[in-house]
């Protein structure tokens, strides 16, 4: 029918109101369907990458943290129980003396922690660590270890740090 | 029901105004319907397209911070290695600390001011993909 030059459509009674009224629900349907899935799966990648970065500043901080505590101890030391080129030991003791008196500070991996054990006080200064070890060369002494995240094994950092004994 | 010719003579014979279109009822309220939905599309894309970048932007900066964190650790053992290292005349370099996959470690030296041989400054850098990362320098003295 023609209005005018607008050609519009007259509903020709109950079964033609119901037909589009199922168009209507089916496109809405379809919208909703499509809307739905979009918002999951943003959703989901939002949340993947929400667990990612908390489970990397994890390691982060436990990487920066321990090699803190390692490198001031070890400058401050005089003296290690680790033998000179003598290959890789799970643990390691660092001596000195200073105007506190003597101090003496262990290494060790304890449940999965590097537990620094220094003039009877120990802390753990990293979690969920493994394959400590200590090697010394000289006066360089290297500390390899891994941390993983609790929450993602797949996030990991592998650390091999050189410090100078004694150089602090 | 009516006939067709009647109906076709309830028409007004010029063309359609917004006004019209309302009154005729069924028809604008399905386009209404198709606009809202359209609307709805766009302002929950929009808003979940805010907290994907918000994730984004997080995840970014703990990227960085990994990054930064694993270069800080290279470049002190690349200035610990030279400490204990053997001085090395200016312009050569020292040995390089071994490297995760992607990082590079690179040393050289420099010449301090006012001439002496035995004093140089080192400067390291750690680059990932190219990209310089971290870079810092010390002192070292032929002693």
């Amino acid at each position: 029918m023609n209005a005018g030059g607008k050609t519009i459509a007259v509903r020709k009674g109950h079964s033609a109101q119901r037909g589009v009224f199922l168009l209507e629900f089916v496109v809405a349907m379809g919208f909703m369907a499509v809307l739905g899935g979009l918002v999951l799966n943003m959703l989901g990648q939002g949340w993947e990458l929400n667990s990612r970065s908390r489970a990397i500043l994890t390691v982060a901080v436990a990487s920066s943290t321990s090699t803190t505590w390692l490198i001031k101890d070890i400058h401050q030391a005089t003296a290690t129980d680790i033998s000179d080129g003598g290959g890789t030991q799970p643990t390691a003791q660092f001596t000195w003396t200073d105007s506190g008196g003597a101090h003496v500070c262990d290494y060790a991996l304890v449940s999965g922690s590097i537990r620094r054990t220094c003039d009877a006080a120990a802390i753990s200064i990293a979690d969920n660590v493994s394959n400590l070890t200590f090697e010394r060369s000289g006066d360089l002494v290297t500390i390899s270890y891994d941390v993983i995240s609790p929450e993602r094994a797949d996030i990991s950092d592998s650390i091999a740090l050189n410090v100078a004994l004694g150089a602090g | 029901m009516r006939p067709e010719s009647e109906v076709s003579a309830m028409l007004p014979s010029h063309p359609l105004t917004p006004k019209h279109e309302r009154v005729l009822g069924a028809r604008s309220q399905r386009g209404f319907m198709m606009i809202e939905m359209m609307l709805a599309v766009a302002i929950v894309g929009t808003a979940m397209f805010a907290v994907v970048s918000s994730f984004s932007t997080s995840a970014r900066a703990s990227a960085h911070v990994q990054k930064t964190t694993t270069a800080e650790w290279l470049a002190t053992s690349q200035i610990e290695l030279i400490r204990t290292s053997t001085f090395v005349v200016t312009p050569g370099t020292y040995p390089a600390v071994p490297s995760p996959a992607g990082y590079t470690v690179a040393n050289a030296t420099s010449a301090v001011t006012g001439g002496d041989l035995n004093i140089q400054t080192v400067t390291v850098t750690v680059t990932k993909s190219g990209e310089v990362v971290y870079a810092t320098s010390a002192v070292k003295v032929n002693r």
